[in-house]
């Protein structure tokens, strides 16, 4: 009898789409772990000289920044450790409160207040450099922040990532679904990069907008590029499995490219470098080639997974 | 009730007989804006039929556009952050005026006349402050803006007017600022509402949405003053709840549908023809759902990709999509014309005098 059943439900586990087990296992789990180990030592840290620890758990939730859906968005956990951009500037406004309050709730602060983006502020800008608690502050936003990314992990541990593997719920009801959401983390991480990170330093050509960059102030605004990207690229070959395809290296590669002219540049780990006319251009180029990497996407790739990128739907308004 | 002397002043303004009427302009029935083969943007007039009366260049993509009660003249608003807005003549397609947004606001794409089209009215955002406001544009005077009200929220996207000439208002709740387009920055405190709002200014009533993350953003009113709102959600799309609601001032918001089968997203609603029915469509899954008014429960639902537009059309109602279709429910499936456009977000009704 249990030979019987075992033989009936077989079939519905075999035409289980690999992409999507293997963005799980070798993308989005792997990469949250990451995320948690990086923050954990954030967290355990004895002293407030925490730049490296830092850099490194800062560079680890750019490299899942684009998997805004399930986990990241239940609670408002990704909010609560990135809000930015922050046109209005209310994360050194909350922090200003935080350090006049001697025992502040992190959890129930604003978000402008909490995780990376705040704790930047704190570790980098001259602005705080003195503030009395300063440490106090950075302890407390790290420990919270570690929080957030472990209930992060154990959301998709426990939860997400087995309505992914094993589609046919009230979420994804097949395989395509799925797929179809992965995807739209891929573009819309390449867009978030190329119209936030690139596009507010840019700002016009007779107005650039240096002090817009993200994580100007560790000077971090390049290298997130390069990072963001790295991750980007590796979903966008998993995704593509089933039709090996060369040119996505290739559009990847030449945006790297234009990465490495940039880099070459003095200034450009903040992209101040976008006030130079000469060196705006290579800043632009790179924008541009990130661009082709989506239009070439939404072409090929999109299709291939069922995705046709609608005027109406597209729109969000 | 405007006065009959104010009716006539209006009348007279507009310049001396014969005045020009939507007949004029190939009497169309509906406007939407859309976009071309060429990539070009456009505000197009169609009638009964869903054929082409009319057609206008736009500068940039169009998002609504309303339409003067009377005279056949629309506004044609850039989607969001625009700050700029074009009065057309759709007899020759002159521009009659531009509507600039003064300094520190952009609009959100939507407007509406008064009964008589002395006045126009425009969601705006007063970004510094973070609060939504209406600009008021005098439409007898060549649309100069004379004044502006609070829309008693953040984030105001569609207003209508209501049968008594007050507005209602769709205050999505998101905060934005033009230095991060079109980036949502409070999602987690966003506290979204509808708003009824007395043309000087006024709040007469306000209700907010069952849960905090729903948007209220698109708005259809019935001549009863019922008021049918569709939402679009901001948490994890799983745990959408209703995203329909109608709602009758002085009452509760009465939740329609379950919010399932739309992926987290209404793009535009309108009552039919009859007021029996109301219809919402979602673009992100394909969908119409057309509901009973009455009952609250699903009368229909046509699939159809992108579709999007959707207006009162004889007893019943007419959408669009982004493939160019125009067809209503009578026909089923069959489109009741085809266009080689991309229709845009919002079909809207002409009301003839």
């Amino acid at each position: 009898m249990k030979l019987a059943i075992a033989f009936i439900l077989a079939p519905v586990f075999v035409a289980a789409d690999s992409r999507v087990r293997e963005v799980l296992d070798d993308h989005i789990l792997p990469r949250f772990a990451a995320l948690s180990v990086a923050t954990s030592a954030l967290a355990d840290a004895q002293n407030c000289d925490i730049m490296d620890k830092w850099n490194t758990a800062a560079a680890a939730w750019i490299a899942v920044s684009h998997l805004r859906f399930g986990p990241s968005e239940a609670e408002n956990r990704a909010f609560a450790l990135a809000f930015w951009p922050d046109p209005r500037g209310s994360t050194p406004k909350s922090l200003v409160d935080l350090l006049a309050d001697d025992d502040p709730v992190i959890v129930d602060a604003s978000v402008a207040g909490r995780g990376f983006y705040a704790m930047e502020f704190l570790l980098f800008d001259l602005a705080f450099s003195e503030a009395n608690g300063r440490c106090d502050l950075v302890a407390a936003l790290a420990r919270d922040a570690h929080t957030t990314v472990q209930e992060i992990e154990k959301d998709w541990q426990n939860r997400y990532a087995e309505l992914m593997r094993n589609t046919g719920n009230d979420t994804y009801r097949n395989d395509t679904e799925a797929l179809q959401e992965l995807y739209k983390s891929l573009t819309s991480g390449l867009d978030f990069t190329a119209s936030m990170r690139l596009g507010r330093p840019l700002g016009t050509f007779d107005r650039p907008r240096p002090l817009r960059a993200e994580m100007r102030r560790s000077a971090q605004s390049l290298n997130n590029i390069a990072v963001s990207l790295r991750s980007l690229e590796e979903l966008a070959f998993i995704l593509s499995a089933d039709e090996p395809d060369a040119a996505i290296g290739i559009k990847f590669n030449e945006a790297m490219s234009a990465w490495n002219s940039v880099e070459l540049l003095e200034g450009s780990d903040d992209l101040s470098v976008v006030t130079v006319h000469t060196s705006r251009l290579k800043v632009e180029t790179l924008q541009q080639r990130i661009f082709d990497i989506r239009v070439f996407l939404s072409e090929n790739l999109g299709p291939e997974l069922g995705v046709i990128e609608g005027f109406n739907s597209l729109d969000g308004d | 009730m405007p006065s009959r002397r104010g009716f006539l002043i209006g009348f007279m303004a507009t310049g001396l007989a014969p005045l020009p009427t939507w007949a004029d302009a190939g009497d169309p029935s509906f406007l939407s804006a859309a976009r071309t083969p060429g990539g070009n943007y456009v505000l197009v007039g169609l009638d009964d039929a869903g054929a082409e009366r009319f057609r206008i260049p736009l500068p940039a993509r169009g998002h609504a556009a309303a339409a003067h009660p009377l005279r056949p003249e629309a506004v044609a608003f850039a989607r969001r952050p625009g700050t700029f807005a074009v009065v057309l003549d759709c007899r020759s397609g002159d521009v009659l005026a531009k509507l600039n947004c003064p300094k520190g606001r952009h609009f959100y794409g939507h407007g509406t006349f008064d009964r008589l089209g002395d006045m126009l009215f425009t969601t705006e955002n007063d970004y510094h402050s973070m609060r939504g406001c209406i600009g008021i544009w005098d439409a007898r005077r060549g649309y100069i803006r004379i004044g502006e009200i609070a829309s008693h929220g953040v984030g105001p996207h569609d207003l209508r007017l209501m049968p008594d000439g007050t507005l209602v208002v769709a205050n999505g709740g998101i905060d934005t600022h033009p230095a991060s387009g079109r980036e949502k920055l409070n999602i987690p405190t966003m506290r979204p509402n509808l708003a009824y709002i007395s043309v000087d200014g006024f709040l007469l009533d306000q209700v907010e949405p069952s849960h905090h993350h729903a948007s209220v953003r698109h708005l259809s009113v019935r001549p009863d003053g019922l008021v049918g709102v569709a939402m679009q959600w901001q948490g994890e799309v799983t745990s959408a709840p209703a995203l329909v609601a109608t709602h009758l001032r002085g009452e509760d918001m009465r939740a329609i549908g379950d919010g399932s089968g739309l992926n987290g997203y209404v793009g535009s609603i309108a009552f039919s023809g009859d007021g029996s029915r109301l219809a919402i469509t979602s673009p992100r899954a394909g969908v119409a759902q057309v509901f009973d008014t009455t009952t609250g429960f699903v009368a229909f639902c046509v699939h159809e990709a992108d579709i999007c537009g959707v207006a009162a059309w004889s007893s019943g109602m007419i959408f669009t999509s982004g493939q160019g279709t125009v067809f209503d429910l009578v026909k089923g499936k069959r489109a009741n014309a085809m266009h080689d456009l991309m229709w845009d977000n919002h079909l809207v009704k002409i009301k003839h005098a």
